[in-house]
């Protein structure tokens, strides 16, 4: 899954977070397919999704999350 | 020893970790901030936004996303000016700023644009709350304050002014007080305050910026990339990307993130200091221009010789006992010509951590053989 935000901020912000939480993701260049951004977007496991959306919603941290394409 | 004494200026030395932070973004972490997501940009990322974080604390503001960086206060003062000022609109200040602030206004005021006043201060520059509320009018739209005077050190009571001013925004220029003074911007309520990084905190030349609570109403001064909403021609609304076109200067923000980890304990203490600037007050042939309240006063001041002109002064200083000050009028019109120092200006003595107490020692020496 991919974790699509504003901007680097808030993607530094949530890696620090799963760091914390030890939640298994990388940060890659945000797929065309997603959106024209020339940044960062962080992928996670399918399976942790609902947790991460949790902790974000918690944090106040608004985000896109989409199923991963290519 | 440690004989610079112009740390209002600049601050000398720095934490070794400056450099060395400086020196490990050239040379090996490379990378910029916020484009691309290879290693070296998202290490460069996390070091600014820790740096990010790390300057909301010093400021007292709990949300730290509102705080933008830009390459000195005197450019956060400039952005949040002249984006904030609607035509029509009038401004109150105080009669110590700095030029960042003075210069900026009277460039508004010759376009048309705005009106600027002055709040009513004490001779030292202290401003007096009670006046304010006369000053202000329909179409006052903000204060800008000085939070520390770069001449006399005096510290302006930003809370008790705070409530004189009411729901007009106040912007705190705390280029002389930030990592030298509490400051409590979420607690004062302050809307706005700029700081630059290489004089308190320690850090660099070349970092430098803003806190801003109410984003809406102040404009961009630069438009450009910003590695974020690359598909439209508009600047973000979000922040801090809607202050931050262009790449930062990230090899700056790794040495003041070096600075911020890395804070030295004072070297000499405030009563040392107080001590040393009540000798010198007592001096027949110095006329020193400080806070009236010691309480008040941060750890500078400037003074006058009834003999020698300021810049006499300063070349004594330095060439007969290796004391490195500031003469002239330090970028303040507006303070010289309250002080009534506009003609021949002062000489400035601007402290740092790394002063001991036998550097403050070896001054007062100084101090007693010019007074001879």
């Amino acid at each position: 899954m991919i974790l699509i935000f504003q901007n680097i901020r808030k993607v530094i912000k949530v890696d620090n977070l799963l760091l914390d939480k030890k939640i298994k993701h990388r940060i890659l260049p945000v797929p065309k397919e997603h959106s024209s951004e020339c940044g960062m977007c962080i992928e996670i496991e399918p399976v942790d999704c609902e947790l991460v959306r949790s902790l974000l919603i918690e944090q106040n941290i608004s985000v896109s999350i989409s199923e991963k394409l290519s | 020893m440690n004989l610079y004494f112009d740390n209002s200026a600049t601050s000398f030395p720095k934490p070794k970790e400056v450099s060395e932070e400086m020196s490990r973004h050239v040379q090996s972490i490379g990378g910029t901030y916020g484009r691309s997501a290879y290693p070296r940009a998202i290490a460069a990322s996390r070091i600014v936004e820790d740096c990010r974080d790390r300057i909301a604390v010093k400021l007292g503001v709990e949300n730290s996303g509102n705080v933008c960086f830009t390459s000195n206060a005197t450019h956060a003062l400039n952005l949040l000016i002249k984006g904030g000022c609607n035509p029509g609109s009038h401004v109150l200040t105080s009669s110590m700023e700095h030029n960042a602030v003075a210069r900026p206004l009277e460039y508004l005021r010759n376009l048309g644009v705005i009106e600027w006043d002055i709040i009513e201060s004490e001779p030292d520059g202290s401003i007096i709350p009670e006046l304010i509320r006369s000053k202000l009018k329909a179409n006052t739209s903000l204060v800008v304050l000085c939070h520390m005077s770069n001449v006399s050190g005096v510290i302006q009571p930003i809370d008790v002014i705070k409530d004189y001013i009411g729901e007009v925004p106040l912007l705190l220029d705390a280029s002389q007080s930030l990592g030298n003074i509490p400051v409590e911007v979420d607690r004062w309520n302050v809307d706005q305050i700029a700081f630059t990084g290489h004089k308190g905190l320690l850090g660099p030349t070349g970092t430098g910026g803003f806190f801003i609570r109410h984003p809406e109403s102040v404009n961009p001064l630069i438009h450009g990339g910003t590695g974020s909403s690359s598909h439209t021609l508009s600047m973000p609304q979000f922040l801090p990307d809607r202050y931050e076109a262009g790449t930062p200067n990230v090899t700056g923000l790794f040495g003041l993130h070096g600075a911020l980890c890395n804070a030295p304990v004072p070297m000499h203490t405030k009563d040392d200091f107080d001590c040393l600037l009540g000798e010198i007050q007592r001096m027949e042939n110095f006329k020193v221009y400080r806070a009236s309240d010691i309480k008040r006063q941060g750890e500078l001041f400037s003074v006058v010789h009834s003999r020698m002109n300021s810049s006499e002064l300063a070349n004594r200083l330095l060439s007969e006992y290796g004391i490195e000050i500031r003469s002239g009028l330090h970028c303040a019109l507006l303070a010289h010509r309250h002080l009534g120092t506009d003609v021949q200006g002062t000489c400035r003595f601007s402290f740092s951590p790394y002063h001991s107490l036998e550097d403050l020692q070896y001054l007062l020496k100084v101090f007693y053989e010019l007074n001879k």
